[in-house]
């Protein structure tokens, strides 16, 4: 149990607890979500189920059992780490570097400590909340007990929400519709929940700019033990939130057609979890039509799926590149707001295909499908579950679109171009080319106000995290073009070493003498199997950090089309809304001057009625967006630490190998050809 | 082809022709092919004479072919005369003539008038010019060429000192230990002279053709060679110069490229810091990016000076190799030049015996044109012997130079290929050490402890697996306990007493830390190499 709380993220603080609760409780059964978050949550339910007729102190005591074993544990790793650093800095003690780093340590030492006691008081609180909703509620799903947990943020909440009131309110709206049904307490419940909601989103930009939150991220970098059991227990109720709603939604709002981004899945076993292989591709169609097809394989390791259905076998269906292009496109329409994984860039006629092109373009669709399915919303879309199966897919998908209306093989063009271009930028190695992003980034802008000066974003998140993203894409973009260059440079180098090892060769035939034939042989096969390494090496990097990168920098462009849904939205709510106003402001005058024509003023009060309701369905539109693009942000930073943490140190680990291995080629020379006696 | 036949054998015997004495005296014990001997131009030169006794002396209990050996080459079986030369400093001068400061110590050669030298001072272009003299007036032999006075070291710096120190202590190494070349006149001069020598057999041409004449000569057939080990050696010699050469450019064209790509290492490390800069968010990752910056950075830093060392250590050597094979590509030709030319004289002394034996049998004899028919065919023959002991002599010569040749070419290779092996070792330790310091870095960017973990629900410790591959006792991924570079630096420690401390600071830098700092790095790299 103490080890699992190391395996979770102690960033979440840090990003923001509403974002892990909804990934949480998205992901409860998928590969995603981490581990230890289930294995907690299951831990304590268990615990829970014994003594569900307990009171609160034993609910108590057992949580204050959890602290005094994560203390303990927590000072150990706090230990360890000291004594790492401690030896790190007797290792490079002349180093400068060390000079930073001791200061850091010092930083993060004190840091933990007080830490620790923040947190000790803290998670004893927080289980007392837990029991009276679990009487409360008494609802079987034990996650629930957890429920009203977020009282005791609720004061922090409150403290960070301010700016966020209004939004927070405004959102309110649909929770009426449900309270409505639902009784008294539970809609204070519910609201209590709702304000934690958005303070939870909004935490981001609070503590990460204050020093504190500054402070305290250093701090955590290693005795992340507190900060993620503080966490935990603060995201436990919002994790498992959706779920008290579920039963109440009896009528869910039907404001967006199929895209209800924020409601949760059925249950936690309703989710897939798929294991979906794309492999075999293959070549078909005569020359016009020739095009590579992908079989997709896949497997539901869930029992009782909802939307799949049961088979024995893995269920096998033939994709093409175009149809994984159009799943993307419908997904993004299905789901404004969400960051839908998206496929790979699209490549020039030529070359399609070659055989490295078509393995890394069969990686990142599987990895793209994967990343699909691990998001529940997404993996049980109908749209998607009809592309793992339909055996007659280009039908389906035709209907598909026409039902929904997204024109997503339309739009596919649209959002291809742009893709394009971004490829084009992204695979030049030309300067002009890198700034062509950022330009089209600032077009786009500019043309948004141009056409609409009066619209200004309502919230500076989102001008912060637009800008955030730009940023971050501007930076990979030339990560990636400077991996890209080492990557030719060093195929260069390949090339040459090959030649000196031929040429070696070829003075070793010549014999001019024996034991100089046989020295420049071994010198020969050591520089072509230093080439070798210097391949593999290359091909590693390109596929780990490389293809990372080249990711990344296409879930940027998905986040950037998100962006652009939102704006547009918001556009339209302010074009009604100015116009209701207007309007609004027409009907008063009418009224209060000419009380006599019925007729006119109630045209304009229908007309006004009919505005009111455009209104509120796009500022509703807009407000859940905008609460998904935060969280769905906030999940992508998410992953973007594992994810480049992993590659990194996979890049790290492969480079420490090919080092190992050249020096024990040189070694081993060196050994052989009794140079040391030279 | 007639501009080779006047052929002076006075003038070249005069110097080159040390056992023409022997000859004279060996004649009557050696019933030889060539009996005419006797007849070679007599012009002894006194040291030989100093040998001749012994040679003689061992002559009676050596076989047949080894006494002619030993009369043909009568300095290579004697171990009386030596001279030492020993580079001591290399003085600044002008850029590209820096002037060589060295002791002699000779050894029962005549004409020296001391035993020792002390201080003499030579530019480097005076050297030059000595060696271009020995390579003309010493046909029989493969004269070793004098190094580049640059190396692809930056200039000036501390490396090309060492460098030059070496390449040039190995060629005077190998031109005093010639016994030809030690007995040349000249060297003499060279090294009594004072400051400002210039050559003074000056006045000497080129004993064999050169220029366009050679060029056309060139193109003939080969003659016949009765020692195939010769006959095969020009071809091999010329195959690996033009093998070495391809290599050479791959070499250059490597280092550039190496140099290329740490420059876009940089880069890569300039990116990531600006990544990390830019990663405000995430402390963790920030530091991460920030130490990844800091290895591409060091990375680029070695794989520059790499870049300059293998060109220094590989692209140079290989240079050394290329203008010595060349040499001896020439030193052979000429041998085959003069080949041609003991064929055309033979051809003569025949006509010239024909057109005799055409006047004595003729009724009517003219005394006077009888005599010049006798003269001409004398002369001719005389010619002919001259040659024909020089091609003996020059054959004989090659056969014990190109197994000097052959030897030292394996040992340069041996030495350039320990000395690269050694330098890449190094290298890669150095990057390795430099990785295996930020592993911990990036395992504690997030709480799950990396991909290291390896789904180990129970690990506390972040810290398993960190240890540093090269420990003192032997590389963890291998069962070998021997280092090279250890060894190397034990030795260098045992034979360099007075600098066992820095030898030792070096050591510890190598197991201990990064050893490149900025001091370091920019001596070697020199101003502007990049």
């Amino acid at each position: 149990m103490e080890q699992d709380d190391l395996t979770a993220s102690h960033w979440d603080d840090v990003i923001t607890p509403g974002s892990v609760s909804i990934f949480g409780n998205l992901n409860s059964s998928t590969i995603h979500t981490p581990n230890n978050l289930n294995n907690e949550f299951n831990d304590l339910h268990i615990g829970r189920d014994a003594e569900e007729e307990d009171e609160d102190e034993e609910e108590e005591v057992q949580a204050s059992r959890y602290d005094d074993e994560d203390h303990p544990v927590n000072d150990q790793s706090v230990d360890h780490i000291k004594q790492a650093e401690l030896e790190q800095l007797n290792e490079l003690k002349k180093e400068e570097r060390n000079e930073h780093k001791n200061s850091l340590l010092s930083e993060l030492t004190n840091g933990a400590d007080a830490e620790d006691l923040l947190l000790a008081s803290s998670s004893i609180v927080t289980p007392k909340k837990v029991n009276p909703s679990e009487s409360l509620f008494n609802v079987k799903d034990s996650p629930i007990k957890f429920e009203p947990t977020p009282k005791t943020n609720e004061g922090k909440g409150k403290k960070t929400l301010n700016t966020k009131n209004s939004q927070a309110y405004r959102a309110n709206p649909r929770s009426r519709k449900h309270s409505s049904k639902s009784i008294i307490k539970h809609l204070d419940a519910r609201k209590l929940n709702k304000e934690e909601i958005v303070p939870a989103n909004s935490n981001p930009l609070g503590p990460l700019d204050s020093e504190d939150g500054r402070s305290n991220d250093l701090s955590s970098i290693k005795s992340n033990n507190k900060a993620e059991q503080l966490v935990q227990e603060a995201n436990a109720p919002l994790y498992e939130l959706p779920k008290n709603d579920q039963p109440e939604l009896t009528n869910p709002p039907v404001l967006v057609e199929r895209a209800k981004p924020n409601e949760p899945e059925e249950t936690n076993h309703a989710a897939n979890r798929l294991d979906i292989i794309v492999s075999d591709p293959m070549k078909v169609g005569d020359i016009t039509t020739a095009h590579i097809v992908y079989n997709i394989k896949t497997r539901n390791k869930n029992t009782s799926p909802e939307s799949l259905p049961v088979t024995p076998e893995p269920i096998t269906v033939a994709r093409r590149y175009k149809d994984f292009r159009w799943i993307y496109h419908q997904l993004q329409n299905n789901h404004p707001g969400r960051i839908i994984p998206p496929p790979p860039t699209k490549q020039t006629y030529i070359g399609r295909f070659n055989e490295n092109f078509i393995e890394n373009r069969r990686l990142s669709l599987e990895k793209m499908l994967s990343k699909i399915s691990n998001v529940p919303v997404l993996s049980n879309d109908p749209d998607f579950v009809m592309f793992l199966i339909s055996e007659d897919f280009a039908n389906e998908s035709r209907e598909r679109e026409r039902q929904s209306g997204s024109a997503a093989s339309l739009q596919n063009n649209d959002s291809l171009d742009n893709d394009k271009d971004d490829d084009s930028s992204l695979s030049g190695s030309t300067s002009s080319n890198m700034s062509a992003p950022i330009i089209s980034g600032g077009g786009f802008m500019t043309s948004l106000f141009s056409i609409s000066t009066k619209v200004s974003e309502p919230d500076d998140y989102f001008i912060e995290k637009k800008q955030y993203i730009d940023e971050l894409e501007h930076n990979l973009r030339n990560f990636y073009r400077a991996i890209e260059l080492i990557g030719t440079q060093r195929m260069d180098l390949i090339g040459i070493l090959d030649e000196i090892s031929l040429a070696l060769d070829e003075l070793a035939e010549l014999e001019i003498l024996k034991t100089t034939s046989e020295l420049l042989s071994a010198f020969s096969e050591v520089q072509l199997k230093l080439k070798e390494n210097l391949d593999r090496i290359n091909l590693q990097d390109q596929l780990t950090l490389g293809f990372t990168i080249e990711e990344y920098l296409r879930i940027i462009g998905s986040i950037k089309f998100v962006f652009e849904t939102r704006t547009k939205v918001y556009q339209q709510y302010h074009t009604f809304n100015q116009d209701l106003i207007k309007k609004q402001a027409q009907l008063d005058k009418q009224t209060r001057k000419y009380k006599m024509q019925v007729d006119k003023n109630n045209l304009l009060a229908f007309e006004v009625d009919k505005l009111k309701q455009k209104t509120a369905v796009y500022e509703k539109q807009f407000n859940t967006i905008s609460d998904t693009i935060k969280s769905e942000v906030a999940n992508f930073e998410f992953g973007k630490i594992e994810d480049f943490r992993n590659s990194v140190e996979i890049f790290i680990e492969s480079s420490i190998e090919s080092q190992k291995e050249a020096i024990e080629l040189y070694e081993t020379f060196y050994e052989r050809q009794n140079l040391a006696s030279v | 082809m007639s501009s080779s036949v006047p052929y002076i054998p006075d003038d070249d015997f005069e110097n080159n022709n040390p056992f023409a004495e022997p000859i004279l005296h060996s004649d009557p014990h050696n019933s030889l092919a060539n009996d005419n001997l006797s007849r070679a131009p007599d012009a002894p030169v006194d040291q030989v004479q100093a040998h001749a006794p012994e040679s003689d002396k061992n002559a009676t209990e050596i076989s047949d072919t080894n006494k002619e050996l030993r009369r043909l080459l009568p300095e290579r079986f004697t171990t009386k005369s030596s001279l030492q030369i020993k580079l001591t400093a290399i003085e600044k001068n002008r850029p590209g003539n820096p002037i060589l400061r060295f002791d002699a110590v000779v050894k029962g050669l005549p004409k020296f008038r001391q035993s020792t030298y002390k201080d003499i001072r030579r530019t480097y272009n005076e050297v030059v010019k000595f060696n271009k003299y020995l390579i003309i007036s010493n046909l029989e032999a493969f004269v070793p060429v004098i190094p580049n006075a640059s190396t692809s070291y930056p200039s000036g710096g501390e490396d090309e000192n060492k460098q030059l120190m070496n390449v040039w202590r190995e060629w005077f190494a190998r031109i005093v230990t010639n016994p030809i070349l030690i007995r040349d006149d000249e060297f003499v001069y060279f090294i009594e002279n004072d400051f400002g020598y210039s050559v003074i057999n000056n006045n000497r041409k080129s004993s064999v053709a050169s220029g366009l004449i050679r060029k056309t000569l060139k193109q003939f057939s080969v003659p016949y060679d009765e020692f195939e080990e010769l006959a095969t050696f020009r071809p091999l010699i010329k195959s690996a110069y033009l093998i070495l050469q391809k290599l050479s450019k791959l070499e250059e064209k490597n280092s550039k490229t190496q140099k290329q790509l740490s420059i876009q290492i940089y880069d890569l490390s300039n990116q990531l810091n600006s990544l990390s800069q830019f990663e405000t968010i995430h402390p963790g990752m920030k530091n991460m990016w920030e130490k990844l910056a800091k290895i591409s950075q060091i990375q680029s830093d070695l794989l520059l000076i790499e870049s300059v060392n293998e060109l220094g250590i590989l692209g140079d050597g290989i240079q050394n190799l290329i203008e010595d094979f060349y040499q001896v590509k020439e030193a052979l030709t000429n041998r085959h030049l003069i080949m041609r030319e003991l064929l055309q004289a033979e051809a003569q002394t025949k006509s010239k015996h024909l057109h005799a034996t055409k006047i004595k049998s003729k009724s009517a004899l003219d005394p006077l044109k009888v005599d010049e028919a006798i003269r001409s065919l004398e002369y001719s023959k005389k010619v002919e012997e001259s040659l024909k002991l020089q091609v003996n002599r020059i054959s004989g010569e090659m056969l014990i130079e190109k197994q000097e040749v052959l030897d030292f070419t394996e040992h340069k290779f041996q030495k350039l290929l320990k000395s690269l092996t050694l330098h890449r070792v190094d290298h890669h330790r150095k990057i390795l050490k430099h990785l295996e310091n930020i592993r911990l870095d990036i395992r504690i960017v997030d709480a799950k402890g990396g991909l290291s973990r390896l789904n180990r629900d129970n690990l506390t410790n972040l810290k398993h697996n960190l240890m540093q591959s090269q420990s003192s006792n032997g590389d963890a991924w291998s069962s070998r306990t021997f280092r090279s570079l250890k060894t190397e630096q034990e030795e260098r420690e045992r034979s360099r007493e007075e600098e066992e401390e820095d030898a030792k600071k070096h050591d510890e830098g190598e197991d201990g830390r990064n050893v490149v700092d900025a001091k370091n790095a920019a001596s070697l790299l020199g101003v502007a190499t990049f």
